[in-house]
Protein backbone atom coordinates (compact mmCIF):
# COMPACT_ATOMS: atom_id res chain seq x y z
CA UNK A 1 0.00 0.00 0.00
CA UNK A 2 1.55 3.51 -1.20
CA UNK A 3 0.78 6.60 0.72
CA UNK A 4 1.52 9.94 -0.74
CA UNK A 5 3.18 12.41 2.05
CA UNK A 6 3.70 15.59 0.56
CA UNK A 7 6.01 18.92 2.62
CA UNK A 8 5.33 22.33 1.39
CA UNK A 9 8.32 24.37 -0.46
CA UNK A 10 7.19 27.82 -0.85
CA UNK A 11 3.91 29.84 -1.52
CA UNK A 12 3.24 31.71 -4.62
CA UNK A 13 0.98 35.05 -3.85
CA UNK A 14 -1.51 37.53 -5.90
CA UNK A 15 -1.23 41.28 -5.63
CA UNK A 16 -2.82 41.19 -2.20
CA UNK A 17 -0.65 39.70 -0.80
CA UNK A 18 -2.88 36.21 -0.33
CA UNK A 19 -1.09 33.10 -0.87
CA UNK A 20 -3.28 30.83 -4.21
CA UNK A 21 -0.65 27.71 -4.69
CA UNK A 22 1.47 26.33 -2.82
CA UNK A 23 4.61 23.92 -4.58
CA UNK A 24 4.92 20.78 -2.52
CA UNK A 25 7.30 18.13 -3.11
CA UNK A 26 5.58 14.54 -2.46
CA UNK A 27 7.76 11.19 -2.48
CA UNK A 28 9.46 11.82 -6.31
CA UNK A 29 7.95 14.74 -7.52
CA UNK A 30 7.61 18.64 -6.81
CA UNK A 31 4.29 20.27 -8.06
CA UNK A 32 1.53 22.85 -7.08
CA UNK A 33 -1.32 22.71 -5.13
CA UNK A 34 -4.22 24.74 -4.43
CA UNK A 35 -4.43 26.31 -0.90
CA UNK A 36 -7.98 24.90 0.24
CA UNK A 37 -5.99 21.50 -0.54
CA UNK A 38 -3.23 21.92 0.81
CA UNK A 39 -4.72 23.13 4.27
CA UNK A 40 -7.40 20.16 3.97
CA UNK A 41 -4.52 17.80 3.70
CA UNK A 42 -2.79 19.10 6.93
CA UNK A 43 0.67 19.40 5.00
CA UNK A 44 3.33 20.79 6.97
CA UNK A 45 5.08 23.45 7.09
CA UNK A 46 1.51 25.87 7.76
CA UNK A 47 1.56 28.08 4.78
CA UNK A 48 1.93 31.40 6.57
CA UNK A 49 5.17 29.81 7.44
CA UNK A 50 6.77 29.15 3.58
CA UNK A 51 8.67 31.91 2.57
CA UNK A 52 7.31 33.11 -0.94
CA UNK A 53 8.64 31.87 -3.88
CA UNK A 54 10.60 34.60 -4.58
CA UNK A 55 11.69 34.54 -1.43
CA UNK A 56 12.62 30.87 -1.80
CA UNK A 57 14.29 31.42 -5.67
CA UNK A 58 16.68 34.12 -4.15
CA UNK A 59 17.97 31.60 -1.35
CA UNK A 60 18.91 29.10 -3.84
CA UNK B 1 17.14 22.59 -2.03
CA UNK B 2 19.10 22.49 1.25
CA UNK B 3 18.25 19.45 3.32
CA UNK B 4 20.03 18.12 6.71
CA UNK B 5 20.03 14.64 7.88
CA UNK B 6 17.03 13.98 10.57
CA UNK B 7 18.93 12.79 13.91
CA UNK B 8 15.34 10.73 13.95
CA UNK B 9 14.99 9.07 10.66
CA UNK B 10 15.45 5.56 11.73
CA UNK B 11 12.09 6.06 14.42
CA UNK B 12 9.68 7.58 11.79
CA UNK B 13 6.24 6.16 11.03
CA UNK B 14 3.29 6.68 9.11
CA UNK B 15 1.45 8.70 11.97
CA UNK B 16 -0.53 12.09 12.62
CA UNK B 17 0.26 13.83 15.93
CA UNK B 18 -3.31 15.86 17.26
CA UNK B 19 -4.09 16.98 20.81
CA UNK B 20 -7.57 16.11 21.91
CA UNK B 21 -8.67 17.00 24.73
CA UNK B 22 -5.13 18.11 26.12
CA UNK B 23 -4.16 14.84 25.43
CA UNK B 24 -1.95 14.35 22.49
CA UNK B 25 -2.67 11.54 20.14
CA UNK B 26 0.07 9.41 18.02
CA UNK B 27 -2.53 8.53 15.28
CA UNK B 28 -1.70 5.51 12.64
CA UNK B 29 -3.86 3.14 10.89
CA UNK B 30 -6.42 3.62 8.23
CA UNK B 31 -8.90 7.16 7.97
CA UNK B 32 -6.35 8.35 10.47
CA UNK B 33 -6.84 11.80 10.30
CA UNK B 34 -10.34 13.63 9.58
CA UNK B 35 -12.48 12.20 12.58
CA UNK B 36 -9.18 13.08 14.70
CA UNK B 37 -9.30 17.25 12.78
CA UNK B 38 -12.51 17.10 14.00
CA UNK B 39 -12.45 15.78 17.68
CA UNK B 40 -9.62 18.72 17.98
CA UNK B 41 -12.08 20.99 16.54
CA UNK B 42 -10.03 21.67 13.65
CA UNK B 43 -7.30 23.48 15.69
CA UNK B 44 -4.30 24.26 13.86
CA UNK B 45 -2.00 24.80 16.56
CA UNK B 46 -2.86 21.40 18.10
CA UNK B 47 -2.45 19.48 14.74
CA UNK B 48 1.48 18.62 15.25
CA UNK B 49 2.07 16.34 12.68
CA UNK B 50 0.35 14.68 9.85
CA UNK B 51 1.67 11.13 7.91
CA UNK B 52 5.14 11.20 8.94
CA UNK B 53 6.18 11.52 12.90
CA UNK B 54 9.40 10.32 14.70
CA UNK B 55 9.13 9.06 17.60
CA UNK B 56 11.62 9.39 20.67
CA UNK B 57 12.16 8.80 24.14
CA UNK B 58 13.23 11.19 27.02
CA UNK B 59 13.22 10.47 30.43
CA UNK B 60 10.80 7.73 30.01
CA UNK B 61 8.25 9.50 28.53
CA UNK B 62 7.33 9.17 24.85
CA UNK B 63 7.90 12.28 22.50
CA UNK B 64 6.81 12.52 18.70
CA UNK B 65 7.28 15.01 16.16
CA UNK B 66 7.06 15.56 12.07
CA UNK B 67 9.76 14.60 10.39
CA UNK B 68 10.53 13.38 6.68
CA UNK B 69 14.04 11.90 7.52
CA UNK B 70 15.74 15.31 6.51
CA UNK B 71 15.30 18.75 7.72
CA UNK B 72 14.68 21.65 5.03
CA UNK B 73 17.25 24.39 5.78
CA UNK B 74 15.82 26.85 3.39
CA UNK B 75 13.07 27.51 6.13
CA UNK B 76 13.72 29.88 8.82
CA UNK B 77 15.32 28.52 11.82
CA UNK B 78 12.87 29.46 14.28
CA UNK B 79 9.58 28.18 11.81
CA UNK B 80 11.96 24.78 11.37
CA UNK B 81 12.19 24.65 15.12
CA UNK B 82 8.89 25.19 15.75
CA UNK B 83 7.51 22.57 12.90
CA UNK B 84 10.09 20.18 14.50
CA UNK B 85 9.31 20.61 18.03
CA UNK B 86 8.92 17.35 19.91
CA UNK B 87 5.60 16.88 22.05
CA UNK B 88 4.62 14.28 24.89
CA UNK B 89 2.67 11.64 23.43
CA UNK B 90 0.20 10.05 25.95
CA UNK B 91 -1.83 7.60 23.29
CA UNK B 92 -1.04 5.43 20.37
CA UNK B 93 -3.78 4.76 18.40
CA UNK B 94 -4.23 2.38 15.48
CA UNK B 95 -7.18 2.65 13.57
CA UNK B 96 -8.81 -0.47 12.18
CA UNK B 97 -9.92 -0.68 8.73
CA UNK B 98 -13.64 -2.16 7.91
CA UNK B 99 -12.91 -5.74 7.80
CA UNK B 100 -10.09 -5.39 10.58
CA UNK B 101 -13.26 -4.24 13.17
CA UNK B 102 -15.15 -7.21 12.22
CA UNK B 103 -12.64 -9.67 12.86
CA UNK B 104 -11.59 -7.61 16.64
CA UNK B 105 -15.13 -6.93 17.55
CA UNK B 106 -16.98 -9.42 15.91
CA UNK B 107 -20.96 -9.11 17.16
CA UNK B 108 -19.43 -6.82 20.11
CA UNK B 109 -20.63 -2.86 20.58
CA UNK B 110 -16.83 -1.24 18.69
CA UNK B 111 -15.48 0.86 20.84
CA UNK B 112 -11.74 1.94 21.86
CA UNK B 113 -10.10 -0.89 23.18
CA UNK B 114 -6.24 -1.19 24.44
CA UNK B 115 -3.88 -3.72 22.84
CA UNK B 116 -0.29 -4.90 23.51
CA UNK B 117 2.86 -3.86 21.96
CA UNK B 118 3.43 -6.56 20.02
CA UNK B 119 -0.07 -5.63 17.63
CA UNK B 120 0.92 -2.19 17.73
CA UNK B 121 4.53 -2.74 16.39
CA UNK B 122 3.39 -4.81 13.49
CA UNK B 123 0.60 -1.42 12.89
CA UNK B 124 2.93 0.36 13.14
CA UNK B 125 4.46 -0.78 9.65
CA UNK B 126 1.66 -1.66 8.01
CA UNK B 127 2.29 1.33 5.55
CA UNK B 128 5.91 1.76 3.71
CA UNK B 129 8.60 4.38 5.60
CA UNK B 130 7.51 7.93 5.10
CA UNK B 131 10.27 9.60 5.32
CA UNK B 132 10.27 10.61 1.94
CA UNK B 133 12.83 13.41 2.13
CA UNK B 134 15.40 10.64 3.39
CA UNK B 135 16.57 9.09 0.18
CA UNK B 136 17.51 12.32 -1.15
CA UNK B 137 20.26 12.74 1.46
CA UNK B 138 21.08 9.42 2.81
CA UNK B 139 23.06 6.93 0.78
CA UNK B 140 21.12 3.90 -0.94
CA UNK B 141 22.45 1.32 1.75
CA UNK B 142 21.03 3.40 4.47
CA UNK B 143 17.54 3.82 3.06
CA UNK B 144 17.41 0.35 2.59
CA UNK B 145 17.97 0.00 6.18
CA UNK B 146 15.43 2.50 7.22
CA UNK B 147 12.57 1.04 5.08
CA UNK B 148 13.12 -2.17 6.51
CA UNK B 149 9.92 -3.49 8.26
CA UNK B 150 11.99 -6.09 10.67
CA UNK B 151 13.95 -2.93 12.14
CA UNK B 152 11.18 -0.50 12.04
CA UNK B 153 8.62 -2.67 14.58
CA UNK B 154 11.81 -3.51 16.48
CA UNK B 155 13.07 0.16 16.65
CA UNK B 156 9.07 1.05 17.51
CA UNK B 157 9.11 -1.68 20.21
CA UNK B 158 12.13 -0.53 21.56
CA UNK B 159 11.63 3.03 21.88
CA UNK B 160 7.83 2.05 23.64
CA UNK B 161 8.95 -0.33 25.70
CA UNK B 162 10.61 2.55 27.63
CA UNK B 163 7.94 4.82 28.32
CA UNK B 164 5.71 5.25 31.20
CA UNK B 165 2.52 6.57 31.12
CA UNK B 166 1.61 5.03 27.49
CA UNK B 167 -1.62 4.13 26.40
CA UNK B 168 -1.91 1.68 23.10
CA UNK B 169 -5.12 1.78 21.68
CA UNK B 170 -7.46 0.45 19.10
CA UNK B 171 -10.20 2.53 16.97
CA UNK B 172 -12.84 0.42 15.57
CA UNK B 173 -13.73 2.02 11.82
CA UNK B 174 -17.26 3.67 12.18
CA UNK B 175 -19.81 4.60 9.50
CA UNK B 176 -19.46 8.14 9.61
CA UNK B 177 -16.40 10.87 10.54
CA UNK B 178 -18.38 12.20 12.72
CA UNK B 179 -19.11 9.40 15.00
CA UNK B 180 -15.40 8.34 14.89
CA UNK B 181 -14.66 11.75 16.27
CA UNK B 182 -16.80 11.05 19.09
CA UNK B 183 -15.25 7.86 20.17
CA UNK B 184 -11.72 10.17 20.61
CA UNK B 185 -13.51 13.12 22.38
CA UNK B 186 -15.33 10.87 24.85
CA UNK B 187 -12.15 8.68 25.69
CA UNK B 188 -10.48 9.16 28.82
Amino acid sequence: MNKSVYIGIYKEIDSNGKAHSVQVHDNTNSMPLDVETYIKRGIKPNIEDLPIKQEYEGKK
Amino acid sequence: MKWEKSPYADSIYYADLFSINDKNWMIMGHGKSEAARIANNKDSTKDFSRDSTAIAIDENALKGRFDLGAINLDLEESKRDDLHKFHKIHYIAYCLSENETKQVFKNKAPSIDECDLELMARGSTVFPYTGIMAKHIFSNEEVNELEDITRRQHRFSEIVSQANDIKLLLVPFMPTVEEKAKLYSEYI
